[in-house]
């Protein structure tokens, strides 16, 4: 089914690197904000998700924890990796096991597979997942309660890509507040 | 006799402000930082401005909606974070009451273009362009400019309002 065959995709890397470009839209299709960076992944759950333009920022997770750092006020904040605001798409794809998975029903649409939350409550809706011929993921859109929806693009897609020894980790610079919620 | 309406000398205040007035139809993206005794975080915010109606977005890091603020025909709604629609008659309490920030939309509509209020307080910078704005207990400092389509238009300023300080820094405009 739809979803064993998306969980052996994602099966097949264990780590990945790529830049992205982010569009949201509005309920009409409307574009609102953009932004671009590069997003690191090694599982389970370690992953560096750097935003470059149009303001830096920079969360890192060592699979426990997670450093949300944001130059823009100068602070880092630490939080549990279960806690960590990301988004649902990223968790699933960072995730090695299959249990985060039994909340999800996954159907395809074109080449795309769609993935949808079977807890009401959860805040976003649906979102889907496309891949390449080579079985990379080039990319992801997160459609919210409302319409308003998230499109990632990713490029320079490396499946196997090799991240020196403390990729995972982060060490705030002087100066900036921790605000340590663990 | 009759008055001919003198146009000011281009590249005067007066000449920038008359135009900024006109100015009713615009969009900006921007970053939004809020630091507070309690609170220190930034958000990612779309504004789209059309004659009194707005549209305010605001995103996290990662694109998911905070809230988005919406005033269209004298009605203004609010979206929160987990979809649930709220309406009130004044922007600013509803942002208040749902978030405890003190974002006087009305009022920043023309100050985040440059454009102070008649009764504002200002002191300019050596090329015309208001510098420090204060206005009741709210005091706004102008950082940075950028030149579209022949206008000066604010690319980063700060507000500070009792213990809060907002920051933004306006990474795109669109003059529609």
């Amino acid at each position: 089914d739809a979803r064993a065959d998306l969980q052996k995709k994602l099966a097949t890397f264990e780590r990945f690197s790529a830049s992205f470009s982010q569009q949201v839209f509005d309920e009409r299709g409307e574009p609102m904000q953009s932004a671009g960076g590069t997003m690191e992944l090694s599982r389970p759950d370690r992953f560096r998700w750097h935003t470059q333009v149009p303001d830096e920022s920079l969360i890192v997770s060592n699979g426990t924890d997670v450093w949300m750092y944001d130059p823009f006020v100068e602070q880092v904040t630490i939080v549990p990796l279960a806690e960590a605001v990301l988004n649902t798409p990223f968790l699933l794809i960072a995730g090695s096991d299959g249990h985060r998975w039994q909340q999800y029903d996954v159907s395809r649409q074109g080449d795309a597979y769609v993935v949808k939350s079977r807890n009401a409550a959860e805040l976003i809706k649906e979102f889907s997942l496309t891949f390449d011929r080579q079985n990379r993921i080039e990319r992801f859109v997160v459609i919210e309660s409302g319409g308003q929806r998230s499109e990632f693009s990713l490029s320079e897609v490396d499946t196997s890509p090799t991240f020196q020894a403390g990729r995972f980790q982060f060490n705030p610079p002087s100066g900036v507040m921790i605000d340590d919620q663990r | 006799c009759a008055y001919r309406a003198v146009e000011a000398p281009a590249g005067s205040w007066q000449a920038q402000q008359a135009a900024l007035a006109k100015l009713q139809q615009w969009e900006l993206s921007a970053r939004l930082g809020i630091i507070t005794p309690d609170e220190r975080g930034s958000l990612s915010l779309f504004w789209r401005q059309n004659q009194d109606d707005y549209r305010l977005n605001l995103t996290n890091v990662v694109g998911k909606r905070v809230f988005d603020l919406n005033r269209q025909r004298r009605q203004i709604v609010l979206t929160d974070s987990e979809g649930r629609r709220h309406s009130a008659d004044s922007a600013r309490d509803l942002v208040f009451r749902l978030t405890g920030w003190d974002l006087p939309v009305e009022q920043l509509s023309n100050w985040i273009k440059g454009l102070p209020g008649e009764a504002d307080r200002v002191e300019y910078d050596d090329d015309g362009r208001p510098k420090i704005l204060v206005s009741n207990d709210w005091r706004l400092e102008y950082l940075g400019y950028t030149r579209i389509d022949g206008l000066w238009l604010p690319s980063r300023l700060t507000l500070t309002h009792a213990d809060t300080t907002l920051r933004l820094a306006i990474s795109q405009w669109e003059l529609l």
